[in-house]
């Protein structure tokens, strides 16, 4: 059982919700931030075949909403009209790859219908959608601080290793720093620090350098590790007889050891930084109105009122399950992997 | 050159190693070469033995300059290494190659057998993808390694292979004087016996000088032309085998004399 | 002894260096806490100033450094501008109350977590252990945030527990055990939600760690010797498995204040945790950088008690 399949599970998940993900503008019917303000917190909405006459429709369809009389929030279905569920429609704008637009989405109604996957928030925006464009903020805010720490730490891992000494010294008292102090709390003080009202991209690129940089030093000791024992190896000393440069020893020989561990606690360090972002915008610290983030999508579950009624608005956290699932049985595999040499 | 001039010749070399504890107040200070003179003339053979932790090894690295040492100096073809600036000593280094004991680690384990070969011409830069790979399957040969095993893993092969590996990698850039650490220890005996014979061969054929290190005195005594012993960090004696073996000067050869093993009647010293 | 003193001194230089380090990164963000008065229009632009320099807050880095650290060595680790008092006693009672949280959370996870890691690595690869391990494996995907507004849901729909803060209302005048009635009752929400938390990680190193020693040679070697089961794991397994567990435990306590933020702020649990949050907001610095300071202080302590307990336990560091 320990065969790559262990890995490519995993992974292809991953590789399938990253790229639902990234299609976030063609998959979703709607702009994140188109309201309805006459729909706050729409319930999901329900997809029928069959209508109230009882007849069978090879399209399926949703009705529109009606208030409940004497609540808020509260809706009925207005089973008057069909409206039939349309592929491949034209809808709101969305970028593709840089100034290319697109005005196709998979699928959609026909106006004044709206179709709520995962229900509506509180100003009628769709869950769904928010819920895709979302994930590009916090799985993508994850990997790059992630890969941010892991350059960071692999450049100062090896080169405390590599050079040993003072070098090495200075390094690992540093990054002994580093990794005293509690950096959740460090994050949330630099950030607050910051502008608290900037745009949303700001924001992302700010969040991503702080988490970023906060946590170089747990990879930087593994990697020295690692480069310390490579050095003393006699195939590094028998290159260096026949002259070889540093530079050489150094991509030829000890940096290929390094790749497994890098892996390893790049699955292990990536949920976590998507839970330091979904937790700083959660708290308002993070990524601003009216861009999502699972984390701020979260946040109306401040209130009790939302809590208790509107259980769809728990779906954004339900979403990080299979993510941290996946990276966690990925970090498995890859740790199996490398104790088996 | 002159002829005259000995091809290696070492010259008071001191090494120390020195362990330091913070906020302890121990220092473990290990010397490991005192004041140690060889010469080794070219063409020939220097056996050195001596127990484990008598500076051997020590020695080993500081004349290929893997280690520095802490005074003295390394005349290889009349130049003194511990002084030369980086680029002069590689351009040297080629010229006086060490082999190790521990053969498993003394490859990369991702490497094939010719790409562990030809790898010191790429590091010099010598030669097309082709002209290496040729060179690297003419050196197998040579050293009696099975052509076809080229794309083999280093882990894949024998102890004994392993170490003819070694030294078809050492002779890639035609060395001139080899220094093999311990090579022949762990290997059993047969095989032993078959390096040795290749070894000696490579003497004869392409004029090579060789520093052997070990503990064996009964091998050393049949292959070296001079041995020397060696006894925490200096060395006590240095004679040619038939007078070690009949007249042992220092009381630490007698003791490795007396130590060898007997088999029957008859020792394995030559003469008596 | 040395060996304490060095440690002790080491942790000394290290909540320096962390304090530096803090300060250094909050200073280099821009704006302080006047910052959003500024938008104030009834506020002059000289009455900020005024009220800059009151605070010293116009003074170059290393010398505001140079106060903070004199205002810690008098105990009062600098002044809260939202308070208007000494942070230091702002600080101990949030931290008592977090502590009031975590203490139990982390003794719970243990006495949980290493039942179930002993019991998974004696039956490795059995249904037990499946279970068991698939289990843990479920729980540590599911986010914290997740688990604390999921119980906060269960909670206001049964009405069984109370839904956030510390005491009830009119709490003062109950008597003792209804005291301890409702302080308890409050704290079963956060406290199931850190146990449960941190139960996946200790498990899961618990039972890494049993196995290695159970497949050790030594251990063979016992057996093979015929030695009981019981003697085996007291005698022999659990004293090899210490080693890693100690510094586990000295991780636990490390993290006693810091790792709570986030379910203090969903329960409205009156900790460290929203104090730091307001902080924050309110760009209040030396609150933050005193609340930092605080959580180290925790993680030198946790180094210092697991490498007493290392003394304690492994015979080997002590001939050192």
């Amino acid at each position: 059982m320990i065969k790559t399949s262990t890995i490519s599970l995993p992974l292809l998940l991953l590789g399938f919700i990253h790229l639902m993900v990234l299609s976030a503008g063609f998959l979703s019917p709607y702009d994140y931030a188109s309201q309805n303000r006459a729909l706050p917190f729409a319930p999901p909405t329900t997809i029928h075949f069959i209508d109230s006459h009882g007849e069978w429709h090879f399209r399926p369809f949703v009705y529109g909403l009606l208030d409940q009389p004497g609540s808020f929030g509260f809706y009925n279905e207005d089973r008057k009209h069909v409206y039939p569920v349309r592929f491949f429609v034209n809808g709101d704008e969305y970028k593709v790859i840089g100034n290319v637009t697109s005005h196709l989405h998979l699928f959609g109604v026909t106006e004044p219908a709206r179709i709520f996957l995962i229900g509506a928030d509180g100003y009628g925006r769709d869950q769904f959608s928010r819920l895709l464009f979302g994930g590009q903020i916090s799985l993508f805010a994850g990997l790059l601080a992630a890969s941010l720490s892991l350059v960071v730490g692999l450049g100062f891992g090896v080169v405390a290793g590599f050079y040993g000494k003072w070098t090495d010294e200075i390094i690992m008292r540093l990054a002994e720093l580093f990794l005293a102090l509690p950096w959740l709390y460090l994050l949330f003080a630099v950030r607050a620090f910051l502008p608290l009202h900037i745009s949303p991209t700001a924001a992302f690129m700010l969040l991503v350098l702080v988490i970023g940089l906060v946590g170089w030093a747990r990879p930087a000791r593994l990697v020295r590790g690692i480069v310390l024992s490579a050095k003393e190896r006699n195939y590094v000393l028998a290159g260096r007889n026949f002259g070889a440069s540093d530079l050489y020893l150094l991509r030829c020989h000890i940096l290929p050891q390094t790749v497994g561990v890098v892996l390893t606690q790049a699955a292990l360090l990536i949920p976590q930084y998507i839970m330091a972002e979904v937790t700083l915008s959660f708290l308002g610290l993070g990524v601003g109105e009216p861009a999502p983030s699972w984390g701020n999508m979260l946040a109306s579950l401040q209130q009790y009122h939302v809590l208790i009624s509107y259980w769809w608005m728990f779906i954004p956290g339900v979403a990080l399950i299979p993510v941290f699932l996946s990276y966690f049985l990925l970090a498995n595999a890859l740790q199996k992997r490398l104790r088996l040499g | 050159m002159k002829p005259s001039q000995p091809l290696l010749e070492v010259r008071n070399l001191n090494k120390t190693y020195v362990q330091r504890r913070w906020f302890s107040g121990k220092r473990f200070q290990v010397k490991a070469l005192d004041n140690v003179s060889l010469t080794i003339p070219q063409g020939s053979t220097l056996a050195l033995v001596g127990e484990s932790g008598s500076g051997k090894s020590t020695l080993a690295k500081c004349c290929t300059m893997l280690e520095e040492p802490d005074s003295g100096k390394i005349y290889f073809e009349g130049s003194n290494l511990a002084v030369m600036s980086q680029q002069e000593l590689r351009r040297r280094r080629p010229q006086l190659q060490l082999i190790f004991q521990d053969a498993a680690s003394a490859f990369n384990p991702r490497f094939s057998a010719v790409e562990i070969i030809a790898e010191p011409l790429v590091i010099q830069r010598r030669g097309s993808n082709g002209e290496r790979r040729k060179r690297a399957l003419e050196l197998m040969e040579q050293t009696g390694l099975p052509v076809e095993a080229a794309g083999r893993l280093a882990s894949e092969f024998s102890g004994g292979q392993r170490q003819r590996l070694a030294i078809a990698r050492a002779l890639t850039l035609e060395p001139k004087c080899l220094i093999l650490d311990e090579a022949l220890s762990g290997l059993d005996l047969p095989i032993q016996r078959q390096i040795v014979r290749l070894l000696l061969e490579l003497q004869a054929r392409v004029s090579l000088t060789y520093l052997f290190i070990s503990h064996d005195l009964g091998l050393m005594a049949q292959i070296a032309d001079k041995v020397a012993v060696m006894y925490q960090g200096k060395i006590v004696e240095e004679q040619t085998p038939a007078d070690l073996f009949s007249k042992p000067q220092h009381a630490h050869t007698q003791a490795l004399l007396a130590a060898m093993p007997v088999l029957g009647n008859c020792t394995t010293a030559g003469g008596a | 002894m040395r060996f304490f003193l060095c440690r002790i001194v080491h942790g000394a230089f290290l909540l320096v260096g962390v304090s530096i380090l803090s300060f250094a990164m909050i200073e280099l963000a821009p704006g302080d806490f006047f910052a959003e008065m500024r938008l104030n229009p009834q506020l002059s632009a000289e009455t900020l100033a005024g009220l800059r320099q009151q605070y010293g807050l116009d003074q170059p880095l290393p010398v505001r450094y140079l106060h903070w650290a004199r205002s810690v060595a008098r105990g009062e680790f600098g002044f809260s501008f939202a308070y208007n008092t000494p942070v230091a006693p702002l600080l101990w009672s949030r931290a008592r109350n977090t502590l009031l949280l975590t203490v139990p959370a982390v003794l719970f996870a243990w006495l949980i977590a290493v039942p179930i890691g002993v019991g998974s690595a004696a039956r490795q690869g059995k249904w037990g252990d499946r279970i068991a391990s698939s289990g843990i494996t479920a729980l540590l995907a599911i986010p914290e945030l997740l688990l604390a507004l999921g119980f906060l849901l269960i909670s206001l729909r049964t009405g069984y527990l109370p839904t956030g803060g510390m005491l009830s209302v009119g709490f003062s005048e109950l008597g003792w055990w209804e005291k301890f009635k409702d302080v308890t009752a409050h704290l079963a929400i956060p406290v199931a939600v850190l146990t449960l938390g941190s139960l996946p990680i200790l498990v899961r190193h618990v039972r890494a760690t049993m196995l290695e020693v159970l497949q050790s040679p030594f251990i063979n070697a016992a057996r093979a010797h015929g030695i009981s089961s019981r003697r085996l794991l007291f005698r022999h397994v659990l004293p090899a498995a210490l080693n890693p567990l100690i510094s586990l435990f000295g991780f636990s306590i490390a993290g006693l204040l810091s790792a709570s933020l986030l379910v203090e702020v969903v329960v409205s649990w009156p900790g460290l945790g929203p104090l730091l949050f307001e902080a924050i907001l309110g760009r209040d610095l030396y609150v933050v950088i005193g609340a930092i300071l605080f959580s180290t202080m925790f993680l030198v302590v946790g180094t210092l008690v697991s490498d007493l307990l290392l003394f304690a336990a492994d015979p080997r560091i002590r001939a050192q």
